[in-house]
């Protein structure tokens, strides 16, 4: 919940066993071959349906078709790595409060950098300190046998 | 083991607070955590994972820190403090974990984590770590109560297996410290720009490294008053010296980082953000390291006391800061943390300060108090000493 830009998965905040809920695009009637409801119902065809190549290909072709309606701009084609959801509008989209500026690569890759060496991290830094204690504890039993005070 | 504790006026302050968290926890359990807090789809973490997990795990780093600098790092002049240390990390860790139960939506699943793989996910790190460590703490300090009852056996076990279980605890507080870090580097869109950072996992982790000793120093210095011994001020000095260069390098290595990302305008802007971030930057690094750098300083009661005192609130101020005061999702979507969100959170901090306060009396947690003469730990092992794997063939 906390990583997503759009705030887009919900809680159940009132419930005694909750769920993180968001659309699955209504799996259920997917499997059956029908379309998504929203997609359905809606009466001007704003909302399509479809493959994201083919969905693409259709808001270029809508921004071509009717360059006054649309700013050249589709929102969710590159921010954090393409979504799976694509938005045109006639405003650009930082004034009706879309989250502009967002990274152009999935947020996995801000964590997957340190994640990556952390196994190694943890070998290093245990032979680091083990090293360290034996050392040190030589050292210390050394300058008590000569009778030396720390 | 004295096990008749006279609970004096700050027990009974403490058990008050611990109880108001008990009845708001009975609140959440019975209506869910919308019943009692503010937290919301846009701000799902709130102060509850800010100071009730991120802060506590940040002071509990007080366990390996003075475990490193007296086993890894040789410095056993700081002995003494060692076995609170311990036992502080451990209550600040066990405080996280019951912070979660009540934070989570469904606390009766958080063994599957252990169940699950999930190396690319800095939660599935922060989760196994956490367990880990909290199993090497519970190790380190069952020493002492086996020292008490008697236990030879299992004392004797565990000293055989002490150091590299020593080793096992300071290497994962490295990695669980950063990754809270890492798991923060997941939102730059919501952190504002002054805290937000690649390198917030070095900022955590050196951050952790720093509150360590300004906790030692002022749980000695709080045990000497309460438990009415007389404080080391020659071995507090010394530590405080090393706390002044850990706390120098934290704010040249924070303002670098301010000033290498470009978001030194952010700071010079009047805004409640850049005010947040002076405040802890002035009153949490600057002055306590003017302050430490003054010999009379380190060498008064006061002195010390006001610095690191200082200190440890300014690391809590930068988790806040991170985690809760420092975001900003969508403007019309707000969060205040609410009073049973704030009643919950001080009652489990209250909680771990009480069973501290309980286990100095009843366990010898330290050397300067004389043992009770009922009890007296074999010859082998005199009370505070923690090397006993050392003595062994």
């Amino acid at each position: 919940m906390q990583a997503c830009p759009f705030v887009i998965p919900k809680y159940d905040y009132e419930n005694l066993a909750p769920k993180i809920h968001k659309c699955t695009f209504c799996a259920d009637r997917l499997e059956v071959g029908l379309e998504p409801a929203c997609a359905k119902v809606c009466p001007t065809g704003a909302i399509t349906f479809g493959d994201r190549d083919d969905m693409v290909a259709e808001a270029n072709r809508r921004i071509a078709t009717a360059p006054d309606t649309y700013i050249p701009e589709i929102y969710g084609l590159e921010e954090v790595g393409g979504t799976s959801v694509l938005h045109l509008s006639s405003v650009p989209f930082d004034q009706i409060g879309y989250i502009t500026g967002l990274p152009k690569t999935p947020m996995p890759d801000l964590t997957h950098r340190w994640l990556r060496v952390t196994p190694h991290f943890f070998a290093l830094l245990y032979a680091v300190f083990g090293a360290l204690t034996w050392i040190m504890h030589r050292r210390s039993s050394r300058s008590e046998s000569k009778g030396d005070t720390m | 083991m004295n096990w008749r504790v006279r609970l004096t006026w700050w027990d009974l302050v403490l058990l008050a607070i611990m109880a108001v968290g008990v009845v708001l926890a009975v609140v959440r359990y019975a209506g869910g955590i919308g019943s009692v807090a503010n937290i919301n789809n846009a701000y799902p973490w709130g102060l509850w994972v800010g100071f009730g997990i991120m802060t506590m795990i940040a002071l509990g780093g007080v366990g390996f820190t003075i475990t490193g600098l007296v086993e890894v790092l040789g410095r056993h002049r700081y002995h003494a403090l060692l076995r609170p240390a311990v036992l502080m990390g451990l209550l600040c860790y066990i405080s996280a974990i019951v912070m979660l139960m009540v934070e989570l939506g469904r606390p009766w699943k958080v063994w599957m984590i252990l169940v699950s793989w999930a190396p690319s996910a800095a939660l599935y790190e922060v989760g196994w770590c956490a367990f880990l460590y909290l199993t090497v703490l519970a190790l380190e300090f069952a020493q002492v109560p086996l020292e008490q009852l008697g236990w030879g056996r299992l004392l004797g076990a565990l000293r055989v297996i002490y150091i590299p279980i020593m080793l096992l605890g300071v290497t994962l507080s490295h990695l669980h410290q950063s990754s809270l870090g890492t798991l923060l580097t997941l939102i730059p869109h919501k952190i504002n720009v002054l805290w937000w950072s690649d390198r917030l996992p070095l900022i955590f982790l050196f951050s952790a490294i720093m509150a360590g000793p300004a906790m030692a120093i002022l749980e000695h210095l709080a045990a000497a008053r309460w438990l009415g011994f007389t404080p080391n001020l020659d071995m507090l000095a010394g530590l405080a010296r090393i706390e002044a260069w850990l706390v120098g390098l934290l704010l040249v290595f924070q303002i670098g980082d301010l000033v290498y990302r470009g978001a030194v305008d952010a700071a010079l802007s009047w805004t409640w953000f850049a005010a947040s971030f002076w405040v802890e930057i002035g009153f949490g690094l600057l002055l306590p390291l003017v302050l430490l750098m003054m010999p009379e300083v380190r060498a008064s009661r006061a002195g010390l006391g006001t610095a690191c005192g200082l200190i440890v609130a300014g690391v809590l101020l930068h988790r806040l800061n991170v985690a809760v005061f420092g975001l900003r999702v969508r403007h019309w979507e707000t969060y205040t943390p609410s009073l049973g969100e704030i009643g919950i959170t001080l009652g489990i901090a209250a909680g771990a300060l009480f069973v501290f306060g309980v286990l100095s009396r009843i366990l010898p947690i330290h050397e300067e108090l004389p043992t009770t003469p009922a009890s007296t730990p074999s010859a082998a092992a005199p009370a505070g000493a923690w090397h006993g794997a050392k003595s062994l063939p």
